[in-house]
C-alpha cells in the first residue's frame, strides 16, 4: 500500500520532471533562463552526489572533486587536441571512475566522520595539484574556452540547447537513482547506511556495494563537470573545486531529501532559483546573501531534516486521498 | 642542519595552535559526539572581540585574555543551547550539515556586521625576535606556544584530576551508563561545549598579535582541527595536542623543502594516509 | 499546520529580507529620457571582498559625478551592481545585468578569472566591458571585441619591475646582470601568477639568475618555511606579488629572520597598498613598489579640470572609508576606468550601440586620464599607454622613481639598511 502511493507519488514527481523542460521557453530573458540551467545542471550535479552519498547516508564533502575532473579533462583534451567535448565527457568520466576506485577503495571502509572528512582532503589536495600543475592545466590562472557554437563543441550561442542538454542530464541522473533505488544494489546500499552491521550480517558485500555506489556517483557527477565548463566557458581551480561547490551538493539534497531519488531534484528546484534571485537583490549588502542561504538550511535541518520532499509526498498523498473520497471510494 | 631546526621550531610554534584549536574540538566530539564544522568561526569572533578590545578599550590581548574568554564561553553556551541541543540524537551527517550552515552564517554575519578589512593588531611584541643560540624566534609565537601548551595541558589535568572532569570522562565512555550513575547528561553536554569553544577562543586571542582577523580567517582552521583531531586519535585530548605539533612540523617542512604551495596538501596527504593505515590515530589508543 | 511551520518560516525569512532590502537602485522618476544604465560587477562577498567592495564605492562616484555633469549623451547614468565571488557567479550576475537589467557597459572587475568569464557574456550581446581590474594577458590576448582595459597588463606590469631591477638596479649595486640573483615570490592566484609570469620572462631575457620561485596561497599564517627557503638561495633581490595581509607578514618574516634582501621590488597590490608603510613603520623606506600610478600629487595633471576631479575623487572616496589614509589602487583605477569611458568615451561614440562604442574607444586618443597615463588601445582593447610606475617608500609616502616624466624624487637605501648581510 505505502508502495503503491510512493511509486504514484514517484509519477507525479516524474512529470514534474519532464514537464520542467517548458519552463524555458516561458522565461521573460536569457537570464532567467540562465538560472533554469543551472537548476538542471545542479539537480543533475545533486542527483549524482545522492546516489552514493545520500542513500548510504555517508557524505562526500568533496564531490567538487569530480566536477573539477570532469571540466578540466574534457576541457583540456578539447583546447590542446580538438577533441570534442562530448568524448571528452566520456574520458573524464573515465578518470573520475579511476579516481573513485582508487579514493573509495582507501577510504570507503571508514566510519562516518573519517570517510567524510577524507572526501574534504581529496578534494583539497586535488585542487593544490591543479594549480601547481601550471604547464598542463594554466593553474591559477584558469582555462577559457573560445567561443565556437556547434553541437560538436557543445557550445551554443542560445540558453535553450543548454537547458535541454542539463535536463536531459537532470533526467538521466534521476532515472539511475530511481532504477537503483529498486534494484539489489539500492537495496543493499539502503541496508548500509542504515546499520553496516546488521547488513553484512544479512550477507550484504557492504564494502563492494559501496564501492560500485560511489564509482557510479563520481561518474555522474564528472559528466555534470564537462557540461558545466562548456556552459561557463572558464574554468579555474579555486572555483571549480571548492568547498562552497561541495557544499553545494549537500545543500541541495539535503533540502529536498537526501536517500530519495526525486530529493535532489526538488531540492534544486526550490534553492538554485532563489540563491540566485537572493544574490540579485541583496548584492548591495556583503555576505548577506549567503547568510540567509545559511539560515534557511539552519531551520530546515533543525526542523525538518528530512527535507522538503516527505512534505511534498504527503502533500500529494493528502490530494489523493481527497479525490479518492470525492470519487466516492 | 642549523635551517633545519629553525623550521623546525616555527613548525612546533605554529603547532601549538593548531593543539590548542583541536583540543577543543576533540572534546567536543569526544564527550558529545559532535561533529563541529564551525569550529574555526569562533577563533575568527575571538580574534574579532580582542581586536574591539584592543581598539576601543586599548587592553592588548594578553590584557583582554578573561573578557575574551568569558565572552566566547557565554557565546559558546548560547550556541550549544539555541543549536547544538536540538541535533544531539541525530545522525551525523545532519550534525555535520548543520554546523557547515553554521560556519556559512557566521562568516557572513561578520562580513555584514563588520565588512571585509582585515583588523591587525600591532602591538610592540608584534615584530619582537627573542634569540637563543643561533635560532630566532618571534616573540609572539613563544608566548602563543607556551599559552596554547599550556591550557591544554591543564585542560588534560582538569579531565583526570577533578570530579567534573572525571563525569565527561564518563560521558564520553558511555552516556546511558554515566547518566544512571547521576550524572546529568545535558549540563555535562553543554559545559563541554562551552570548554571547547573557550579554547578555541583562546587560540584566536593568541593569534591576534600575529594575524589579522577578516571573516574568512576561522575557515581553513575548522578544517585543519579535525585533521589534527583524526590524527590524534579522535578523542584524545594529549593525542591531539602531539596531533597539532606534528602538524604545525610537517606543515613547515613541506614548504621548506617543497614550497610553500605545498604545505596545506602535505597535512591533507598524511592525513588520508593516516585515515587508511591508522585510522584509530597516530597516538591514540588502537 | 504545525507541520509547514518550518516552511513558512523560511517564507517569511525570504519575505522580510526582499522587502527589507529592496531592489536595486531605483531609477530617476522624472527623468525625460531613459536612463542608460551601466552594471558594476565585483567581489562584495568572498576573499576579495575588500578591494572589490572599494572599487564597487568609486564606481559609484564617478557615476555620481559624470550625473551632475550632465550624464552621458544626455541621459542620466543608472548604476546597477552585482557581487561575483567568483567566476561563475560572475557569469550568471552578467547575465542578470544584461538580460534582466538592459545594462550597455560593464565595469569590473578586480579578479581576472572574473573579467574573462564576464567577458564571455558582452562578448556574445555587445556590451561592453570597462576592465580596470584584472591583469591576466589572457583577457586581451583571446580576440573579445568589446572588451578594454584601461590599465596595464600583467606580464607588462611584472616586466616593468623585472627591467628596472636588471638596468638601473643593477647598475646601483654594482652587480652584472648576469651574476645578479633574483628570487620570484607570488601570491598563487591568477592575479599573482601572471605578474609573476611576466616578471620572470624578462629576468631571463636580461640575463639575471632566478634562483628561485615559490607560490603560496593566500590563507598562509605562518611564512617561515617559505623565508627560509628562499633565503638558501640566497637572492640579491626579491620579486614580490603579494596583497596587502601576505605583504606584511612576508615582510614581517624577512625581518626576523634576518633575510631582508639588498633589493625588495614589490610587484602591485599589497606593497602599494596604504596599510604596508603605516604597518611596517620606518623600516619600509627603500621597499620597491610596481604598480599603476598612486597617490600622484596632483600638479602631476596639469589640466585644471582633471586635476579638480581627481581631487574630488580622492575626497569622496575617503570620506566613505576614513580608515584608509590613501585611496587605493584599484580604487583609483576602478574610477579611471569608468570615469575616463563615461566623460571622455562615450561622448565621442556617435551612438550608443556597440559597433560605436568600440569605435569611440579605440579612435580616442588621450594623453592623460586620471591614472596618470594616456588611453591609447591596441585593436585587442588593451591599452598600451599603460604603464607601470616604479615606485619607492619613502618616510611613508609612495615616491614615483619610473617613468622620468612623472618621477618626483630620488632612489634611496640601495641596497636595504636593514638587508641581510
Amino acid at each position: 500500500m505505502i508502495n503503491k502511493i510512493l511509486s504514484r507519488n514517484n509519477s507525479v514527481l516524474w512529470i514534474i520532471a519532464l514537464a520542467s523542460i517548458i519552463v524555458p521557453f516561458f522565461m521573460p530573458n536569457r537570464y532567467f533562463q540562465d538560472i533554469i540551467v543551472m537548476t538542471f545542471l545542479w539537480a543533475g550535479l545533486a542527483c549524482s552526489w545522492n546516489l552514493y552519498s545520500g542513500y548510504c547516508n555517508r557524505l562526500s564533502i568533496g564531490h567538487a572533486a569530480y566536477l573539477g575532473i570532469g571540466a578540466y579533462s574534457s576541457t583540456l583534451l578539447y583546447i590542446n587536441f580538438g577533441i570534442s567535448p562530448w568524448i571528452g565527457m566520456l574520458v573524464g568520466g573515465a578518470i573520475s571512475a579511476v579516481a573513485a576506485l582508487i579514493i573509495g577503495g582507501s577510504t570507503l571502509r571508514l566510519k562516518g566522520t573519517f570517510f567524510v572528512l577524507s572526501t574534504i582532503a581529496f578534494a583539497e589536495i586535488l585542487k593544490v595539484m591543479t594549480i601547481t600543475s601550471k604547464d598542463i592545466t594554466e593553474g591559477a590562472l584558469g582555462v577559457f574556452i573560445p567561443y565556437e557554437p556547434s553541437f560538436m563543441n557543445m557550445i551554443w550561442a542560445s540558453k535553450i540547447p543548454y537547458a535541454f542538454l542539463t535536463w536531459i542530464y537532470m533526467l538521466v541522473a534521476l532515472f539511475i537513482c530511481v532504477k537503483m533505488e529498486k534494484s539489489k544494489l539500492g537495496y543493499s546500499l539502503i541496508a548500509v547506511g542504515e546499520n553496516q552491521e546488521a547488513a553484512e550480517n544479512l550477507g550484504v558485500n557492504s564494502s563492494r556495494t559501496m564501492l560500485i555506489a560511489f564509482v557510479m556517483s563520481a561518474v555522474l557527477t564528472s559528466f555534470g563537470g564537462t557540461i558545466y565548463a562548456q556552459y561557463i566557458m572558464f574554468i579555474e581551480p579555486t572555483s571549480v573545486m571548492s568547498l562552497m561547490n561541495s557544499v553545494n551538493f549537500i545543500l541541495l539534497a539535503i533540502t529536498g531529501g537526501m536517500g530519495t531519488a526525486f530529493g535532489p531534484m526538488v531540492g534544486s528546484f526550490i534553492l538554485t532559483p532563489i540563491s540566485n534571485l537572493l544574490r540579485g537583490y541583496l548584492s548591495s549588502v556583503s555576505g548577506l546573501h549567503t547568510f540567509v542561504l545559511g539560515m534557511i538550511l539552519i531551520v530546515i535541518l533543525l526542523f525538518r531534516p528530512d527535507g522538503i520532499l516527505p512534505q511534498l509526498k504527503l502533500f500529494f498523498n493528502g490530494l489523493i486521498k481527497k479525490s479518492k473520497v470525492r470519487k466516492g471510494v | 642542519m642549523e635551517q633545519i631546526l629553525q623550521v623546525f621550531i616555527s613548525g612546533i610554534f605554529s603547532g601549538g595552535i593548531y593543539a590548542l584549536v583541536s583540543v577543543g574540538l576533540a572534546l567536543i566530539f569526544g564527550i558529545i559526539g559532535l561533529v563541529n564544522f564551525a569550529h574555526g568561526e569562533f577563533l575568527m569572533l575571538s580574534m574579532y572581540f580582542a581586536y574591539w578590545m584592543y581598539n576601543i578599550i586599548g587592553l592588548d590581548p594578553y590584557q583582554s585574555m578573561l573578557i575574551n574568554l568569558a565572552i566566547m564561553a557565554i557565546i559558546g553556551y548560547l550556541t550549544y543551547k539555541i543549536v547544538m541541543e536540538r541535533v544531539l540524537e541525530a545522525n551525523h551527517s545532519i550534525q555535520i550539515i548543520l554546523t557547515l550552515a553554521l560556519s556559512m552564517v557566521l562568516q557572513n554575519l561578520a562580513l555584514m556586521l563588520w565588512k571585509a578589512d582585515y583588523r591587525s593588531i600591532r602591538i610592540d611584541m608584534t615584530t619582537d625576535t627573542t634569540y637563543v643560540g643561533f635560532l630566532t624566534l618571534s616573540t609572539p609565537r613563544i608566548v602563543a606556544f607556551v599559552i596554547a601548551i599550556g591550557a591544554s595541558v591543564l585542560l588534560y589535568l582538569f579531565l583526570q584530576k577533578t570530579y567534573t572532569g572525571a563525569a565527561m570522562r564518563a560521558v564520553a565512555q558511555n552516556g546511558k551508563a554515566a547518566q544512571l550513575m547521576g550524572i546529568n547528561l545535558k549540563r555535562t553536554y553543554g559545559l563541554a561545549f562551552t570548554i571547547g569553544i573557550s579554547l578555541v577562543g583562546l587560540a584566536g586571542l593568541l593569534l591576534s598579535p600575529i594575524y589579522p582577523a577578516f571573516p574568512l580567517v576561522g575557515s581553513n582552521f575548522s578544517t585543519l582541527a579535525f585533521i589534527v583531531v583524526v590524527i590524534g586519535g579522535l578523542t584524545s585530548i594529549p593525542g591531539s595536542i602531539m596531533g597539532g605539533l606534528l602538524i604545525g612540523v610537517v606543515e613547515s617542512f613541506a614548504g621548506y623543502f617543497a614550497g610553500p604551495a605545498y604545505q596545506q596538501a602535505a597535512y591533507f596527504l598524511l592525513f588520508i594516509l593516516v585515515l587508511i593505515f591508522k585510522p584509530n590515530g597516530l597516538f591514540g589508543k588502537s | 499546520m504545525k507541520k509547514f511551520l518550518p516552511i513558512l518560516l523560511i517564507l517569511v525569512l525570504l519575505a522580510t529580507t526582499f522587502t527589507g532590502c529592496g531592489g536595486g537602485t531605483g531609477g530617476e522618476e522624472g527623468a525625460d529620457s531613459e536612463p542608460f544604465k551601466v552594471g558594476a560587477i565585483y567581489p562584495l562577498s568572498g576573499a576579495n571582498a575588500l578591494l572589490g567592495n572599494q572599487c564597487l564605492t568609486a564606481v559609484q562616484i564617478a557615476v555620481d559625478m559624470v550625473n551632475e555633469a550632465g550624464g552621458v549623451h544626455g541621459r542620466q547614468v543608472e548604476l546597477i551592481e552585482a557581487d561575483a565571488p567568483d567566476p561563475t557567479v560572475a557569469t550568471t550576475e552578467a547575465g542578470r545585468l544584461v538580460d534582466q537589467q538592459g545594462v550597455e557597459v560593464i565595469f569590473g572587475s578586480l579578479a581576472s578569472g572574473n573579467a574573462i568569464a564576464i567577458a564571455g557574456v558582452t562578448e556574445r550581446t555587445g556590451v561592453s566591458l570597462v576592465e580596470s581590474g584584472g591583469v591576466a594577458d589572457a583577457l586581451t590576448d583571446s580576440g573579445f571585441q568589446n572588451v578594454f582595459r584601461i590599465l596595464d597588463k600583467g606580464s607588462l606590469r611584472g616586466a616593468t619591475g623585472a627591467n628596472y631591477v636588471g638596468t638601473e638596479l643593477a647598475d646601483m649595486l654594482g652587480i652584472a646582470p648576469s651574476d645578479m640573483r633574483v628570487a620570484i615570490i607570488h601570491e598563487e592566484s591568477s592575479y599573482g601568477t601572471s605578474v609573476a609570469d611576466g616578471a620572470e620572462a624578462k629576468a631571463k631575457e636580461l640575463g639575471l639568475n632566478v634562483v628561485a620561485r615559490e607560490h603560496y596561497a593566500t590563507t598562509i599564517t605562518d611564512m617561515s618555511a617559505l623565508v627560509l627557503k628562499i633565503n638558501e638561495a640566497k637572492p640579491d633581490v626579491l620579486l614580490s606579488v603579494n596583497y596587502i595581509n601576505d605583504a606584511i607578514l612576508l615582510v614581517d618574516t624577512l625581518k626576523q629572520y634576518n633575510a631582508v634582501p639588498k633589493v625588495f621590488m614589490g610587484l602591485g597590490a599589497g606593497t602599494t597598498d596604504p596599510n604596508f608603510a603605516a604597518t611596517i613603520g620606518a623600516d619600509s623606506d627603500g621597499f620597491f613598489c610596481t604598480d599603476m600610478p598612486t597617490n600622484l600629487p596632483l600638479d602631476v595633471f596639469t589640466d585644471e579640470e582633471m586635476r579638480a576631479t581627481v581631487s574630488a575623487f580622492r575626497e569622496a572616496f575617503l570620506a566613505k572609508f576614513p580608515d584608509l589614509l590613501n585611496v587605493s589602487i584599484a580604487a583609483e583605477a576602478a574610477f579611471a576606468g569608468a570615469y575616463t569611458f563615461m566623460n571622455e568615451i562615450l561622448p565621442n561614440a556617435e551612438t550608443l550601440d556597440p559597433e560605436s562604442i568600440r569605435e569611440a574607444a579605440l579612435s580616442t586618443k588621450l594623453d592623460m586620464t586620471t591614472l596618470g597615463f594616456g588611453w591609447d588601445l591596441g585593436d585587442d582593447g588593451q591599452n598600451y599607454a599603460a604603464s607601470a610606475n616604479v615606485n619607492q617608500w619613502q618616510g611613508g609616502e609612495v615616491v614615483t622613481i619610473a617613468p622620468d616624466k612623472l618621477k618626483n624624487g630620488d632612489v634611496i637605501n640601495v641596497p636595504l639598511p636593514i638587508a641581510a648581510e
